[in-house]
């Protein structure tokens, strides 16, 4: 499997109005989650499409697992549970057999249960894809509040988020810059920024009206509040996430100028996204990810559903991205 | 960054962000400086933000001409070569080391990898001569090895290195060749995503034909110093090539560098800092074989085992803080008041003694006696009376009250709900970190730690009006020390342990310094009262691998502080733990409740194996809950 440096997309993003969705995609790709709310949108937006594939896991079949499996099932979903290894190469072989048959495709993804990385690595398969071009509709339950999970901190794994999301440094002496996404687990972006030793730290707060997601959310990361200037916090809204990813766009495009940025997506799976659409649109960025044994959560959708658009259109190697081209002219 | 703001603590925390004039503002010369600016090939040895950074960026030049301490016209005067600086970083690391992941094969990325370290190794000798060819670029800057470079010899130097490295689009400047080296990085990665695109077939033949890609740092490094110093019609002296972070460069890189380490080029130093621990062996190796005759390398610890040994180095730091903000000096105990463990002079004046039957550690021996049977008992068995201390010979006061004073300091203050001075009905976090207020416990918590001791003071200071003479409230210092070492805390909680390792959380960093912590403050608090008390271990040969990978990290962080056994070689890898002993460090003390001294040393597998003990922090917010289990 290719994972890295291929001649990759920059994606052209756009906002989705979600009362206005298209009336039909050739492939929906939904996952079986623990959660609750791992159905709601297709149980909700009466999806059409020519393929329709949930996609589960090997592992962690809890809470209401077996029950989102059995109604996707009896739905007439494909139904899937590759290994982690595998989940790019299912993606892939579907798009592919569905691009011999269409100049276009029009995808629709559910990210509300999919986990970070199945979310890079989707988002790192659709930019590679030279052929056909793809529009990819990426849709998001917001969840109702529940308490944060009990995170027991033995990472795994602190880094890129997978290879090809690893940034590249024209000036490995420049500052390192943490565009941080909050989430509400006690310390661990903190955490994250004091091992990576960064220079500075960017925050990105979600805006919510949940007090109690809010008071948790400024409870887990008082330490690192009160190290953050004002000016370097930035608040987003989950619902308006294309809102959020032309401020994220623009910040790192500016950083890269004279610092080397790092993004660290925590919190709602939107930023997660739109952290990835940006490092798609600047390939010299990182995302990176942090990831230990937590508890799972199971999680109710709030009944809000948001959304965001990206067409992966037109490859271009990396040595024509004007990031690449203005960095090298910088002394 | 933009903008014309403070430093944030992010900034002022780390060496590496900062600028070298900026480095060179609170730099204090220490014997580890003395003994870096020998010409001498150096291992520099030291956990996260022991100053490894600082110590090698007082080597440049810029720094050496900003820099105003007293005594800084006697090192320029004793520094006979030119710093190199060559950083790495963690996230920088991960790039070289995943650059062609899962994509291209393992000779070729490290190809790929080795050039790209060996352009930045290239740029930042080009970077070094350009500053020792510019002017000073401030007033008050005194010259440092300054080089006349005429336009023509410029022109010339540029174009036979651009020749040399094969760079055929510059114009003949060491500016132009400087961008170049930076296109080039850019084009590196191009190189690697043709190669993963192009596939498998002919790569070896078109890897070979790049000729950049096959360039040795040494020996093109080398040649570079030729060229100039025939430019200059005169020798530009020794460099020193000055490695940090080196344990972060991808493993053939270090390979790369040890090979290079056997070159007899007498014009080149190496200055390499590393963690003390490491899972690299040949690095370790070709330091330690003195693979040359002169080309043994000193090795230079910089951690303290013992806080006295850092007292000093804090105060001076804390001068050198004062004097670049220009604060009027005043003594550290003048702003932060006595220590909580301290005898505090105005015992003196009060009882006459500090050791008077009201005298503060009197109060304190009573106060425990008074709820601690096992320490009445202590006392009665050592005939110990406390309303006669002041009358005891001294060398009996010393081994029998003063060796146990901050034992019993700590255990009064955990078994009782209140203490003097301290508001009643305080949260007893915020009483915990007050404990550890106070100059000499501050300094003691930040080990001598520049970074740590910089974050901490900064912050004190910013929350200080000198003005008024005030002393800085125990509850401020309390604050801004449970910050750091709630920051210190989640760092450690954050280093990932390896992948493929049994999912068993007794692996992770903290876990295992949590155990050790939580049982030295278990025994020092609940259990009966002893005098030696267990406050060091050793880890001993029963304890499995994956322990000691997990100790070398937290050693590596300075969560865990190596004790050295003579003049044993410093840096080790991880096998080389077992028969070592450790401390926890003091900036965990508020957190677990610890006293800051060294004490008797147990076995690692008598903590790891009392169960009573748990390895985690209580769920919810430690900042409200001290993990007292």
């Amino acid at each position: 499997m290719r994972r890295f440096l291929m001649a990759v997309t920059i994606p052209l993003v756009r906002d989705l109005d979600t009362r206005a969705l298209p009336d039909e995609y050739d492939l929906f790709i939904a996952t079986v989650g623990y959660e609750d709310r791992a159905t709601f949108i297709s149980k909700n937006l009466s999806i059409r499409a020519a393929e329709r594939i949930a996609v589960g896991f090997t592992e962690k079949h809890v809470f209401n697992y077996e029950a989102n499996r059995d109604w996707y099932v009896r739905e007439k979903y494909t139904v899937d549970e590759p290994g982690e290894a595998d989940f790019g190469s299912l993606i892939r072989s579907k798009i592919q057999r569905l691009g011999f048959s269409s100049e276009r495709l029009r995808l629709c993804v559910d990210i509300s249960s999919m986990t970070r990385t199945r979310l890079a690595v989707l988002v790192d398969t659709f930019r590679q894809m030279s052929l056909p071009p793809i529009d990819a509709y990426f849709l998001y339950a917001v969840a109702a509040y529940s308490p944060a999970p009990k995170v027991t901190f033995v990472n795994r794994h602190v880094g890129p988020v997978l290879p090809s999301f690893a940034g590249w440094w024209i000036h490995p002496e420049r500052p390192t810059v943490a565009v941080v996404g909050l989430g509400y687990e006690q310390n661990k972006a903190l955490g994250a920024v004091e091992h990576i030793q960064v220079g500075e730290v960017l925050l990105f707060i979600p805006a919510s009206s949940e007090r109690q997601y809010s008071e948790a959310l400024e409870l887990a990361n008082r330490t690192l509040l009160k190290e953050v200037r004002p000016s370097g916090r930035f608040y987003y809204v989950v619902d308006k996430p294309l809102d959020c990813f032309s401020d994220l766009e623009l910040l790192v495009s500016s950083l890269l100028h004279d610092s080397n940025p790092i993004l660290l997506p925590f919190g709602p799976k939107i930023f997660t996204l739109t952290s990835l659409l940006v490092a798609a649109v600047h390939p010299t960025a990182a995302v990176w990810r942090v990831s230990g044994a937590e508890e799972p959560t199971d999680r109710v959708a709030a009944g809000e559903v948001t959304g965001i658009s990206a067409c992966f259109d037109n490859p271009r190697r990396l040595e024509d991205s004007p990031d690449a081209l203005a960095e090298t002219a910088l002394p | 960054m933009n903008g014309a703001v403070a430093p944030s603590i992010f900034e002022s925390f780390n060496a590496r962000n900062l600028d070298p004039e900026k480095v060179a503002e609170t730099f204090v010369p220490s014997k580890q400086y003395e003994d870096l600016i020998k010409r001498r090939h150096t291992l520099i040895v030291g956990p996260r933000g022991s100053g490894k950074t600082t110590l090698l960026k007082m080597l440049q030049e810029p720094a050496l001409e900003a820099w105003k301490h007293d005594g800084a016209e006697y090192y320029r005067s004793k520094i006979d070569f030119t710093g190199v600086f060559i950083p790495t970083d963690i996230s920088w690391g991960e790039q070289l080391r995943l650059l062609g992941a899962e994509s291209l094969d393992g000779s070729s990325r490290r190809l790929l990898s080795v050039a790209t370290f060996t352009t930045h190794i290239l740029r930042c000798l080009i970077r070094t001569i350009m500053r020792r060819r510019d002017s000073p670029g401030k007033k008050g800057m005194t010259p440092f090895r300054r080089i006349l470079l005429s336009a023509e010899a410029e022109a010339r130097l540029a174009s036979q290195l651009c020749k040399l490295w094969h760079i055929s689009d510059a114009v003949p400047s060491l500016l132009s060749l400087r961008q170049a080296l930076s296109a080039r990085f850019a084009n590196l990665y191009s190189v690697a995503s043709r190669e993963v695109t192009l596939g498998e077939k002919g790569r070896q033949g078109r890897l070979a034909d790049i000729e950049y890609l096959h360039l040795h740092f040494l020996r093109n490094a080398g040649l570079a110093v030729e060229l100039l110093d025939d430019c200059l019609g005169e020798a530009s002296g020794k460099w020193a090539l000055m490695f940090d972070e080196l344990e972060l460069a991808p493993p053939w890189i270090q390979d790369e560098l040890a090979q290079s380490l056997r070159s007899t080029d007498d014009r080149f130093l190496f200055k390499l800092a590393l963690n003390p621990f490491t899972p690299n062996d040949s690095l370790l190796k070709q330091t330690q074989a003195a693979p040359a005759s002169g080309h043994d390398f000193d090795q230079i610890a910089l951690w303290y085992v013992k806080k006295k040994d850092a007292l000093e180095f804090c105060r001076q730091l804390w001068f050198q803080m004062l004097d670049e903000k220009n604060i009027r000096r005043q003594e550290p105990e003048k702003v932060f008041g006595g220590s909580y463990f301290q005898t505090v002079p105005d015992d003196l004046k009060e009882s006459g003694s500090r050791y008077g039957p009201h005298a503060r550690i009197t109060n304190r021996f009573r106060a425990l006696a008074e709820k601690d049977t096992s320490f009445r008992s202590y006392l009665q068995q050592n005939d110990i009376r406390l309303d006669a201390l002041d009358a005891m010979d001294d060398n009996k006061r010393a081994a029998k009250i003063r060796k146990i004073a901050p034992i019993v300091a700590i255990r009064e203050f955990y078994r009782q709900p209140e203490v003097r001075d301290m508001e009643v009905g305080a949260q007893r976090s915020r009483k915990t970190a007050k404990l550890y207020s106070g100059s000499e416990s501050l300094f003691s918590i930040t080990e001598g730690n520049p970074r740590w001791f910089i974050a901490i003071v900064e912050r004190l200071l910013e929350r200080w009006d000198p003005d008024r003479s005030k002393k800085i409230d125990f509850s401020v210092q309390g604050e801004e020390i449970l910050a750091a070492s709630e920051r210190f805390q989640a760092m450690l909680e954050t280093i990932p342990i390896p992948e493929g390792t049994a999912p068993d959380d007794t692996l992770g960093v903290l876990s295992v310094v949590s155990r050790a912590a939580n049982f030295f403050h278990d025994q020092l608090v609940k259990g009966p009262f002893k005098a030696d008390a267990w406050e060091t271990f050793e880890v001993d040969a029963k304890v499995p691998g994956e322990i000691l990978a997990g100790l070398g990290r937290a050693a590596n962080a300075g969560a865990i502080v190596l004790i050295p056994d003579g003049d044993r070689l410093i840096l080790a890898t991880e096998r080389d733990l077992i028969g070592k002993r450790f401390r926890v460090s003091y900036l965990l003390a508020p957190i677990y409740g610890l006293a800051l001294r060294l004490g008797k040393s147990v076995s690692l597998t008598a903590i790891l194996s009392d169960k009573k003990r748990s390895s985690r922090l209580p769920p919810g917010d430690s900042q409200l809950k001290i993990p007292l289990k």
